[in-house]
């Protein structure tokens, strides 16, 4: 489903790796939690992946297509929440949905029939035809959503999804990423936050400093701790990278 | 392709719909008025120069001067053209997400460059089409003439385009091996500005006797357009279509032959311009961005190192908040373009004011005074930072809200900041003005109530932003350009200019020997009065309104 063959990414300028020689090999219905600190490259791995950044190293595959050679095709597969608000906030939450239907090339019917479904699920059919810069926090996070879903990819990516929804949502949001990869897609999100990947995550990587440095399902990140929480796990991990 | 549509739309729909969350007037007003103005502007020189136009033609140079007209244009268009490029391109805030969309990025830059481009043609077309009228009727020009010159000014400004895209990257280049290359590009961009500006209008008034008789216009622009014919054969091909008549459109083979030619030739430079345009961008277009979305995160890791600098200065917190207003003045190309590119034009203007004025014997003691006051009320009405200093911030403006410090020492920042800078290059040009006009040295002591005088009215400009700041844009050139926050300002200081003249008249009838320094007087009248009604609410209301803006 995606596949990161020995990734880095120096930044212009920098100098330094953002990421260093990451692998990852995601499979069908799986969730997918990338697990870091702040500064830690998931962002700036997640941009590689969806195309906005090139990689300096490393080959990564979407669905089998490598996003150097077609990257429309392998954007295709994806729907990406990113970790900032819509900047179309001009637009109405209608006119949005629209827009990336017509740009991830959706048939009218389906588009229809998802949108009915997602906007009654997230209770937005009042604040649907108003525009996005009207919305609270919360709205804006849905309406980024629903656009993601519309044309039902094989693989959703989320950066930093769960920040700053309020319990409810966040649990409505879970939900859908379980629903998600039951009908066979796969779901891939980073998130600085434990208690959401404990829950929901088949499998979970750490990143420290650009670098992959555990990775398992959380029975197993749990395993090397003494105490067997997944967060005590966790700072021991990143610790010992620190030292 | 066929997202093309989508990605156009949705681009125009992010630059003109109102915002109904917040007040303020949509885009579309602000244009209206801005071409009002402009065009009103346009009618009046094309009035003042259609004379020289017209024996222009029957001295057989009609043909010199219309490529002349598509020339300039041309040129003013690469201009302006350059900022809404470069700015459009590369440093849109959508250039994240259209990436991270199944969109070809050549689908993406070519719905940006018609944006660019038909925001081009539309001012273009307010500049040119009075102009051409005027000419046209006054000359007694043949239809292919209207026809012509509107065709190849609406394609001017592709030609633009190419040396515009041309020079967006060695200025990028430029400014990528200094440290802030916001700045350089700034000072670059102004530097031409200047020069451009300084050229027309030394070449529409540098000129002995009285700048208005048409003779003297014509005298001073024949050999210009005598010497054009070779250096500018393209715009001469072009310029020739423009003065086909009937007579020899319809006469004989010949020229007939010789006029298809220089059609064929103009369009061919046409085509060779929208191609170059398209492809050098093109080519440069996902590097560009790639450059600039990677050099963000550097500038901000900059910034940080500088917080900690002046911190470990232990700088006073107004001057703090000072230089972090003029830094970010100067980092962003658009906001220092378009705030700081009308102060050196400022000087220009007394420059040539002064020259034309003052070789104008029948003024007499009238000349001082007259320069005097509309460089004073340009001064106060080009005041563009004062006026979009709020709405800059954009979402940094919530920040400013939030960090400890006191809110009144933010606005006496920009407050001191916007007057000060205005009051230098003011300065400047009131040294000048006296210097030319060969006036007494005690009348640069009229700059202190012009100063007072901008210090009062950038007050007035600041609350006019805070009334209703626009803080929603995606490019900075939506910021600045398109704001009425800075019209209706710049109505108002303009129409300053009849005050101030009047001053200077009232001192004429009233003590003639002293008439200049009851001019003077008048503005420090003026002056007062605009200090003591806006600095006050300024300073007393602003917190609140700040406060209430969410
Ligand atoms: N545009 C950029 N230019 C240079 N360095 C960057 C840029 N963006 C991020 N970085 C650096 O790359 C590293 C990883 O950042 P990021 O991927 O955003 O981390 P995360 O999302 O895990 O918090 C950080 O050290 C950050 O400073
Ligand atoms: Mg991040």
């Amino acid at each position: 489903m995606l596949k990161l063959t020995d990734v880095s990414k120096v930044y212009a300028k920098s100098g330094s790796k953002a990421v260093d020689g990451l692998s990852l090999d995601l499979k069908s219905g799986e969730i997918y939690g990338f697990l870091g600190p702040n500064g830690a490259g998931k962002t700036t791995t997640i941009k590689m992946i969806t195309g906005i950044i090139t990689p300096t190293q490393g080959k990564i595959e979407v669905c089998g297509v490598d996003i150097s050679r077609d990257p429309e095709e392998a954007k295709r597969n994806i729907g990406y929440v990113s970790d900032s608000h819509i900047v179309y906030d001009k637009l109405t939450g209608r006119e949005y949905v629209d827009f990336m239907a017509t740009v991830y090339g959706v048939d009218p019917a389906d588009k229809r029939k998802r949108e009915e479904a997602l906007v009654s699920r997230f209770r937005l059919a009042d604040a649907y035809d108003s525009q996005i810069s009207a919305y609270s926090h919360g709205m804006k996070q849905k309406i980024n959503v629903i656009g993601a879903l519309i044309h039902e990819p094989a693989l959703w990516i989320l950066d930093e999804p769960m920040t700053g929804l309020d319990p409810e949502s966040a649990h409505e949001l879970k939900t859908l990423m379980r629903e998600h990869c039951d009908k066979g897609n796969s779901v891939f999100f980073s998130t600085h936050v434990l208690e959401v990947a404990e829950k929901l995550c088949d499998r979970v990587g750490i990143i420290n400093k650009g670098r992959l440095i555990a990775e398992g399902t959380v029975e197993e990140i749990r395993g090397k701790t003494t105490d067997g929480s997944l967060e005590s796990g966790f700072l021991t991990l990143t610790e010992e990278e620190d030292r | 392709m066929k997202n093309f549509k989508a990605v156009f739309s949705v681009i125009l729909k992010s630059a003109f719909r109102r915002n109904k969350g917040g007040r303020g007037v949509s885009a579309i007003v602000a244009i209206v008025i801005l071409s009002l103005v402009f065009g009103a502007y346009s009618l009046m020189t094309a009035f003042l120069i259609a004379p020289a136009f017209s024996m222009a033609t029957d001295d057989g140079l009609g043909g010199n001067f219309s490529a002349f007209i598509v020339f300039i244009t041309t040129i003013a268009n690469v201009l302006f053209a350059l900022i809404p490029l470069v700015t459009t391109l590369y440093m849109s805030k959508d250039n994240e997400i259209l990436l991270a969309l199944p969109v070809k990025s050549s689908t993406v830059f070519l719905a940006r460059i018609l944006y660019v481009y038909l925001t081009q043609l539309f001012f273009t077309l307010v500049m040119v089409l009075p102009m051409i009228v005027v000419f046209g009727v006054w000359a007694k020009m043949s239809v292919a003439f209207y026809f012509f010159m509107t065709l190849w000014c609406a394609l001017a400004p592709f030609i633009a385009l190419v040396v515009a895209s041309v020079l967006a990257v060695p200025i990028m280049y430029l400014a990528s091996l200094f440290k802030n290359k916001g700045v350089i590009t700034s000072i670059a961009l102004i530097v031409l500005f200047t020069v451009f500006f300084g050229a027309y209008y030394a070449l529409f008034f540098n000129m002995n006797g009285s700048a208005f008789d048409p003779n003297n216009v014509y005298g001073a622009l024949k050999p210009v357009l005598e010497s054009i014919t070779y250096p500018l054969a393209p715009f001469v091909a072009m310029g020739r279509t423009a003065v086909l008549s009937p007579e020899t459109a319809f006469g004989t083979l010949g020229v007939v032959g010789a006029e298809a030619v220089n059609v064929a030739i103009s369009l061919a430079v046409c085509a060779v311009a929208i191609f170059a345009a398209l492809a050098i961008s093109g080519f440069l277009y996902r590097r560009g961005v790639a450059f600039m979305l990677e050099s963000a995160g550097v500038a901000k890791k900059n910034a940080k190192r500088e917080d900690r600098k002046t911190s470990a200065k232990k700088r006073s917190i107004l001057s703090v908040m000072m230089s972090r207003e003029i830094k970010t003045l100067l980092r962003n190309t658009a906001f220092a373009f378009n705030c700081l590119g009308t102060m050196p034009i400022l000087v220009v203007f007394a420059v040539v004011f002064s020259f034309s004025f003052s070789g104008d014997k029948s003024l007499g003691g009238f000349a001082f005074g007259t320069v005097y006051a509309m460089i004073t009320g340009m001064a106060v009405s080009f005041n563009v930072g004062a006026c979009t200093t709020f709405t800059r911030e954009g979402e940094q403006f919530f920040l400013l809200k939030s960090i400890p410090v006191d809110i009144r020492v933010v606005i006496r920042a920009k407050h001191i900041v916007y007057s000060l800078i205005t009051s230098i290059f003011y300065l400047i040009a009131e040294v000048a003005t006296v210097f030319i006009t060969r006036s007494s040295p005690l009348y640069v002591l009229g700059a202190l109530p012009g100063i007072a005088l901008i210090a009062g009215v950038s007050a007035m400009d600041m609350l006019f932003d805070l009334r209703k700041p626009k803080l929603d844009w995606i490019t900075p050139t939506e910021a600045v350009k398109n704001n009425t926050n800075t019209l209706i300002p710049m109505f108002i200081s303009l129409g300053l200019i009849v005050v101030l003249i009047g001053g200077f008249a009232l001192g004429i009838v009233l003590l003639p020997a002293y008439s200049t320094f009851v001019g003077f007087g008048f503005t420090l009248l003026v002056a007062i009065v605009s200090l003591a009604v806006f600095v006050p609410i300024l300073y007393n209301k602003g917190p609140a309104m700040i406060r209430a803006i969410e």
